[in-house]
């Protein structure tokens, strides 16, 4: 399968460069459509109505902006946003249960939902000053390296791209490359073989692995999954020429939890940011223009973690972990409130130091609610309490743990995870031999799993 | 597509790659071959093999695979053997080779080199797979066959070795898998440490084969307690209900068949502790229908049927439990073996396993 995948992508990308640029984007809508319905026919037309919908609705809005009626506009807006979010709503409460049953059933829904939500948003705000054809609606839908599980990308830069010439060079190749082998690595070698060692339930530890040991476990699987399909994507992307937005940025580095927002599935934080945080706020505003008015500090992250929560999956125990992540952003607002920063001054270093220990220690907590009902949840927080079992320490998760952390460490170190691109050849050769060992040697030793956010 | 872009960029060719990335990606294939090599030749070093664990063909059987290391290293010693004995764990425990050359040697001029190739539920089916293997690559003179009752009606799936892709292409079938594992030593070492990740794997790979040189485990003392009576009579009332299955049948045909005109075969009935035969003379007749069974098989393809020995032969204090045989019974049982052997080889019912002509 993995073979056959790798050549269905060059025989894609090859027809793709032959072709002038507007069949380009044609191809690439068809090649999306093909993929989608190789994974989840049954939800082809889901996908269709929702573009179609989109498109009507931004058409409409756009229309009803230029007259200058922003009323109309605006119940345009209202009721596209309703429609796709009661169309989402429906279809994750009804496979709720077995998301992943075959095909995958609800595959991409919430990124792509989330994406027209986007772009209806932006039509009204006049963000998006140009109308899009259905076509280019549906492309920036359906476009398949992002299609199953993001980044969740903004409008306006995917159809900047795909307006302007979509140059694959040496530099972008080889960018594309190591984006995919980075990838490849933290899915295959990092995240399936930690997946495979660490308890199935996370409801306890075993004897080989102890609670704590095993919710540190599960936060570097979820990451370097994710992470991992998102370099994949962009890489994948990037040798069709468009460059995709980046989803992490050293998480593990984050010294307080609007820095771990900011570092942790970026692009769907920026979209909670823009389309849910930033209107409640603004809102707010509107009624008291204090800007640290006690409304303002409170709702709008509590409402927009809820959000987060809700969307991870409508369940109480995602309520309540997207609720306790509220609560730490309102903490962490107050605190700033009462200490405020000196301005214009970096943290001290162990300031820096002590919030990234209680950052990571303090989400690793919470992961046991995002994974567990709340009463098993309970029950794993009791067993890290003085006398459980949640002793720490096993070497294995901590030998597949070193490279993720290794990865992070250049990525920071370089402000670029694709560094190694611009390394010496015979360096570089040598990165992608052992990349391409690695994951072979990670492949036949455990099986591979279903990427993690694909079944949200 | 309407926008104005798409329509000013028809004319633009956007694969602009030169040859520079191609160069790269040659490097590092040839990085690659080289590492395979290294990683080969370091695999093949007698030095390393000695310092590592015993390699994996990739099978779901650690014994068998222990079985195989530990049997190259005795061909390497020796330099080849006379006699393999083959079954499942009574055979691992109740064949001491250098007793049975001791048995042997009684009449023989020279002492058989034997080893006893015994992996723990080892049935019929498992054994036609693996016989035809073993006689290629280490070509005995004479297999000898332990079988019981249980290894064609046994409850219990024993390592399925047909699935293993390596037996099947050493049996013909060709698969790339089992090709590489066939040629590259390298492999065979990564397909045992990769289940360093598992920790339960690992504590079964790591564990010492705990056999002698020649394949044989010996064991100590005894426990025939009560409970453990109530639990071997479960097991006979069990077995008491079963008909052999067909496919294990065809495999005990299949050890039968697979000597060739390479090597001979005997099949010997493993022994039986006197309260299990006193027990089954009582309540089943289908353990003795079923051995009529496998005599009736052998007789047809001309192959010798050896009951089992008398209760006289092994002593009293010979038996680790009511199906296995400590090292005492396994000594007694093994020289009462070479001593069969050699009677018959005396009477030309048997070339003799040690004849100059089967020594490398």
């Amino acid at each position: 399968m993995f073979a056959g995948g790798l050549v269905a992508l060059a025989a894609v990308l090859f027809v793709y460069h032959c072709l002038p640029a507007r069949a380009q984007a044609a191809w690439l809508l068809l090649c999306s459509y093909l993929f989608y319905s190789w994974w989840a026919w049954q939800f082809t037309p889901v996908l269709a109505a929702m573009t179609l919908a989109t498109h009507v609705c931004a058409t409409r809005i756009a229309v009803q902006r230029d007259r200058g009626r922003k009323e109309r506009s605006r119940a345009w807006l209202i009721a596209g946003v309703a429609l796709i979010v009661a169309m989402l709503a429906a279809l994750r409460a009804g496979y709720r249960d077995a998301p992943f049953e075959g095909p995958f059933a609800v595959l991409g829904i919430s990124f792509y939902s989330l994406q027209a939500i986007a772009y209806l948003s932006d039509c009204y705000s006049g963000i998006l000053r140009n109308r899009h054809s259905l076509g280019e609606v549906a492309l920036y839908l359906a476009y398949f390296p992002k299609l199953v599980a993001g980044p969740i990308e903004r409008p306006q830069p995917f159809f900047a791209q795909l307006a302007g010439p979509r140059v694959v060079d040496d530099a972008r190749l080889a960018r594309a490359v190591t984006l995919i082998a980075i990838g490849a690595i933290r899915k295959l070698a990092i995240a399936d073989p930690l997946r495979a060692l660490l308890p199935l339930s996370a409801s306890s530890g075993t004897a080989e692995i102890g609670t704590a040991a095993a919710l540190v476990g599960y936060m570097f699987v979820i990451y370097n999954d994710f992470a991992g399909y998102t370099c994949i994507a962009r890489g994948v992307s990037l040798l069709f020429g468009i460059e995709l937005s980046r989803n992490f940025d050293v998480p593990f580095a984050a010294h307080s939890f609007s820095n771990l927002w900011s570092r942790w599935h970026v692009s769907f934080s920026l979209w909670l940011r823009d389309y849910v945080y930033l209107p409640i706020s603004r809102y707010l505003l509107l009624r008291d223009l204090r800007r640290n008015n006690f409304a303002n500090v409170v709702v709008p992250p509590l409402v927009t973690m809820l959000v987060c929560g809700l969307w991870h999956g409508t369940n109480l125990h995602m309520l309540a972990w997207g609720g306790a992540h509220g609560l730490f952003l309102i903490v962490e607002r107050v605190g700033g409130l009462v200490w405020p920063p000196p301005p214009g001054r970096v943290l001290p270093r162990w300031r820096r130091v002590v919030g990234i220990a209680v950052v990571f220690s303090v989400s690793c907590l919470t992961l046991a609610a995002f994974r567990l009902p709340i009463d098993q949840a309970w029950g794993v927080w009791q067993q890290l309490l003085p006398g459980g079992s949640g002793g720490l320490g096993n070497v294995r998760l901590v030998m597949l743990m070193i490279p993720s952390l290794w990865l992070d460490w250049m990525q920071l170190r370089h402000g670029d995870e694709t560094m190694i691109a611009h390394w010496p050849r015979i360096v570089r050769a040598a990165a992608l031999a052992g990349a391409i060992l690695i994951c072979l040697a990670a492949a036949a030793s455990v099986s591979p799993a279903p990427f993690v956010y694909q079944g949200f | 597509m309407r926008s104005q872009g798409v329509a000013s960029a028809t004319d633009l060719r956007t694969w602009r790659v030169t040859a520079a990335p191609l160069r790269t990606c040659v490097l590092a294939g040839l990085l690659l071959a080289a590492a395979f090599g290294v990683a080969e030749v370091t695999a093949r070093l007698p030095a390393v093999r000695q310092a590592l664990l015993a390699p994996s063909v990739g099978s779901a059987s650690r014994r068998f695979e222990l079985q195989l290391e530990t049997l190259d290293r005795y061909v390497d010693s020796t330099g080849g053997i006379d006699c393999l004995a083959l079954g499942n764990s009574a055979t691992l425990m109740g064949v001491d080779p250098e007793a049975l050359g001791r048995g042997y040697r009684i009449n023989g001029v020279h002492g058989p080199r034997c080893f006893n190739f015994g992996i723990g539920g080892l049935s019929a089916s498992a054994a036609g797979e693996l016989a035809p293997v073993l006689i290629d690559l280490y070509r005995p003179a004479l297999v000898v066959y332990v079988v019981s009752a249980r290894d064609v009606a046994q409850d219990v799936r024993g390592p399925v070795l047909a699935e293993t892709p390596w037996v099947a292409y050493r049996r013909g079938v060709f698969s790339v898998d089992g090709w590489l594992v066939d040629h590259s030593a390298a492999l065979r070492y990564f397909l045992l440490y990769r289940q360093w990740l598992d920790p339960v794997r690992w504590r079964a790979a790591s564990a010492a084969p705990g056999t002698t040189n020649a394949g044989f485990f010996a064991t100590r003392g005894g426990r025939q307690s009560p409970a453990l009576w109530q639990r071997t009579r479960r097991q006979l009332s069990d077995l008491a209900g079963r008909s052999p299955a067909a496919a294990e049948l065809e495999g005990f045909a299949n050890v039968l068949a697979s000597g060739g005109e390479t090597a001979q075969i005997v099949v010997v009935e493993a022994p039986l502790h006197p309260k299990v035969r006193a027990w089954l003379g009582q309540h089943a007749d289908s353990y003795d229908e079923i051995l009529a069974q496998l005599r009736e098989i052998a007789r047809r393809r001309g192959v010798a049927f050896w009951p089992a020995p008398d209760d006289a032969i092994i002593p009293a204090d010979g038996w680790l439990d009511f199906v296995h045989l400590n090292a005492r019974g396994a000594a007694s049982f093994s020289e009462w073996l070479g001593d069969e052997i050699a009677t018959a080889a005396g009477a030309g019912e048997l070339a003799p396993p040690d004849a100059p002509r089967h020594r490398d």
